[in-house]
């Protein structure tokens, strides 16, 4: 009796103990090799889905297409089973990834975007870097700008494969080694596919790649708000200006000078945007610090300066839109507690901002709608030298406008020009985009959302290109790595340079189509321009981080993320203290950690509590609201209203499969091993019972 | 095994047979598939097998009628579940992920 419960318990604790182990990481870091994953993420609007998604975990054995051709061999072909295809970028397009799908042999996809071949001595590339790639709409952002009505649209992105706007129901990864563990990760998985091209994909074992994506949104941004499963597109944009008096009634005229500060991409951890995004916020803040060793105090001239760097243009202007939206319209504040609250968790008391509509402070009403007098903004200037012939560096930047027979848009033309004449004569090299004879108006822009609500603000966009958007426009590409860094760093200074002149210029009712360089006392300090470009892009510890960065990644995502109340990212804390340092009216002694450590008014820049008119913004889409409850809603189905899903966790692993057969036979071994042991136990029992005469 | 009318007396067992089935009333069909097949054997009994087959015959059709009204309830909101929009999601206890 008590040795049959003794057998039942030892059996009941084997069985708890295999269990337990089988769930244990140890069992599992044997059979599955983690990968660093770089995934693809299911965003939503107001109409629907796009991104990716992975409703089961899915596997398939590696496979690598280099080419068009070994890609249409593969879906042609009548391989059983299911595959992981890795593919280059170039290759991603729409027509090729739903044949993918269509075909039935690919279970995900995994984006091959550099690398080299691990085999190989001389650390070949396995796909050549492209020309041109953009995965964005051929006119991107277009259908939420100005010229969103007009029957025929000028195209800024020939080239873009218009993927990010696709809706993918399976998983894609990118394979994009840049440190150690991605490193890794890539050579297990080109390692991986070349053991299966040597096993001729018939000799089992066989590599094989597993993932788990699960995108918890569907269906679009309404029912993904109302199930709490997705977060609104955006963040936080900032504006400073030395004028710590700016109030709405001075009557004084406002100059924008204005740039954006993030980017997208496909793979949102791995956004870069050197040039769109990041060349233009780097020449604003190098603007911003020339303008501030004028010899007269900028804050006395005609006209105040106001630099405003807005977060999420690239998902259709989140930022410029909503900055102009609350500049522009009367602001009621319908409630104000005074403190924190669940819907609102500003103490609102402490910075006089309101809880609903939910604002930390209103210090945007300074800013008077009808006092902007011009904008001057930055778009990607990153690339504006190219050699020319003899090896001459040759500078080359375009002005673009709505309007050229706008007085105020062909003074500031002209006087950029002038400014950037050599030796101030002859031709400038910021020149007009339409000077061969193709007017486009403006290119995706922040001074559309100006524009929208008064088309005869002067407003002058500058870039390096002229008929195109850069190269790699919203691309993973984009990381300045087809160019010099030298090259990068004076291309934006010298434009830098141009712009804060026309600016100073401007400010003082000074600017002309004849102003020279020549007796201008303002210029860029191009080593600031290095130390910023450094700062964003590859040193993460860069001084200027010092007073809030944590984390010291060597990468820094210049994706736009979540709107997330009072949470700002790196990026916007960045250009806060940096720009709220630049353009602060006095710094104290006062040492700081949040602007609530500091009085009434006053910032905490750079861990100092400083008399400054700088703030954050908030940005995100301007057809969502917060409504009372602090929950996320649509308010205008035709406007932006990008959110992003909320995901648990992502598994990418790579494992050997064995054959089908072979699997099949290791079900039956164990069913027989089952039958089998059952009937042991069943005669051993007897057996038991009848020797220790139990019965 | 159902119970022994040996043991009991079968008036009793009947009378359970019986509260199993009106108890079922109350929105629990599966306390009639229990009371089936559990009493199920009963039938046979020379004295009261006629009347618990009745009985197993009513909470049969009730059992029969929920599943009919479970099933159809539960083809009608997998599929109308999205175009219902905030309704299905208030009368869904767990939602559900990524569809």
């Amino acid at each position: 009796m008590y040795i049959n419960i003794l057998l039942k318990k030892i059996l009941f604790i084997s069985l708890l103990t295999h269990l337990a182990l089988s769930q244990d990481n140890e069992f599992n870091k044997v059979f599955y090799k983690k990968l660093v994953s770089v995934p693809c993420v299911r965003i939503l609007n107001s109409t629907g889905v796009m991104g990716c998604q992975s409703l089961k975990p899915t596997s398939g054995l590696l496979i690598l297409t280099e080419t068009q051709d070994l890609l249409n061999d593969f879906i042609k072909s009548d391989r059983k089973g299911k595959y992981v295809v890795i593919l280059p970028y170039e290759l991603m397009t729409n027509d090729n990834l739903r044949s993918l799908e269509s075909s039935g042999k690919m279970s995900g996809v995994l984006t091959l975007i550099n690398g080299t071949d691990p085999s190989s001595s001389n650390s070949a590339p396995i796909i050549q870097r492209p020309i041109f790639l953009s995965p964005d709409e051929k006119c991107p952002s277009c259908q939420f700008g100005l010229y969103r009505n007009d029957e025929s649209r000028y195209i800024w992105n020939p080239n873009g494969l218009g993927i990010i706007q696709e809706r993918y129901d399976f998983p894609i990864f990118a394979l994009y080694p840049y440190d150690k563990p991605s490193i890794k990760s890539y050579n297990r998985i080109i390692n991986g596919v070349q053991f299966n091209e040597r096993k001729s994909y018939v000799r089992f074992p066989l590599k094989a790649v597993e993932f788990d994506a699960l995108m918890y949104a569907a269906v679009d941004a309404s029912t993904c708000l109302r199930r709490n499963f997705c977060n609104p597109v955006g963040g936080y944009s900032v504006y400073s200006t030395p004028s710590i008096d700016m109030n709405e009634n001075d009557g004084k005229p406002i100059i924008i000078v204005s740039a954006a500060m993030d980017s997208k991409s496909l793979f949102q951890d791995i956004t870069f945007g050197l040039n769109n995004g990041i060349s233009g916020s780097i020449a604003l803040i190098a603007i911003a610090d020339a303008l501030s060793r004028s010899p007269t105090p900028v804050k006395n001239f005609q006209k105040h300066i106001l630099f405003t760097s807005f977060a999420g243009e690239s998902w259709g202007f989140l930022g410029s839109q909503r900055f102009v939206k609350n500049i522009f319209e009367p602001f009621n504040c319908i409630q104000n507690k005074t403190k924190p609250t669940t819907s609102c968790g500003f103490n609102t008391g402490n910075f006089g901002g309101c809880t609903f509509p939910c604002f930390r402070d209103l210090d945007f009403k300074r800013i008077n709608f009808g006092n902007i007098d011009s904008i001057f903004e930055l778009s990607s200037v990153a690339n504006g030298i190219s050699k020319g012939p003899g090896n001459i560096q040759e500078f080359k930047y375009f002005v673009h406008v709505d309007n050229e027979n706008n007085a105020g848009n062909r003074l500031l033309m002209q006087g950029l020009g002038a400014l950037s004449a050599v030796g101030g004569t002859g031709a400038g090299f910021v020149r007009n985009a339409s000077e061969d004879g193709v007017f486009r108006k403006l290119p995706p822009s922040s001074s559309m959302a100006f524009l929208e609500k008064n088309i005869n603000i002067p407003a002058v966009v500058i870039s390096d290109f002229q008929a195109n958007l850069s190269n790699y426009y919203n691309s993973e590409y984009d990381d300045g790595s087809d160019l010099d860094v030298s090259t990068i760093i004076s291309s934006i200074c010298s434009i830098a340079n141009v712009t804060s002149q026309a600016v100073w210029l401007h400010a003082q009712n000074l600017l002309s189509p004849t102003s020279s360089a020549a007796n201008n006392p303002i210029s860029v300090n191009c080593t600031l321009v290095g130390l910023l470009f450094d700062c964003l892009t590859v040193d993460a510890s860069c001084s200027l981080f010092d007073a809030f960065r944590k984390s010291k990644d060597d990468r820094i995502s210049h994706y736009t993320g979540v709107f997330q109340q009072g949470s700002q990212q790196l990026l916007p804390r960045f250009h806060y203290n940096v720009l709220g340092s630049i353009n602060a009216n006095s710094i104290s002694d006062r040492k700081c950690k949040n602007d609530v450590d500091c009085e009434f008014g006053e910032i905490c820049a750079n861990l100092h509590c400083t008399n400054s008119f700088t703030r954050y913004h908030d940005s995100y889409g301007a057809g969502l609201e917060f409504n009372e409850k602090g929950e996320t809603t649509i308010v205008d189905p035709e406007k932006t209203t990008w959110v992003e899903s909320v995901w648990s966790d992502f598994k990418f692993n790579l494992f050997n499969i064995t054959s089908s057969e072979s699997q099949i036979g290791e079900l039956m071994t164990g069913i027989l091993l089952t039958i089998l042991s059952i009937i042991c136990v069943i005669f051993g029992k007897k057996y038991i019972r009848q020797t220790l005469k139990l019965d | 095994m159902p119970p022994n009318p040996s043991k009991i007396p079968p008036s009793e067992i009947l009378s359970l047979c019986k509260k199993f089935f009106f108890i079922g009333l109350l929105f629990l069909p599966w306390l009639w598939v229990v009371n089936i097949i559990y009493m199920w054997p009963l039938t046979k009994h020379s004295d009261i097998g006629k009347e618990i087959k009745k009985y197993l015959y009513f909470s049969m059709a009730g059992a029969l009628f929920w599943l009919i009204v479970l099933s159809t309830w539960y083809s009608i909101f997998v599929n109308q579940r999205i175009t219902w929009g905030e309704f299905a999601d208030k009368i869904i206890v767990l939602p559900i992920r990524g569809a």
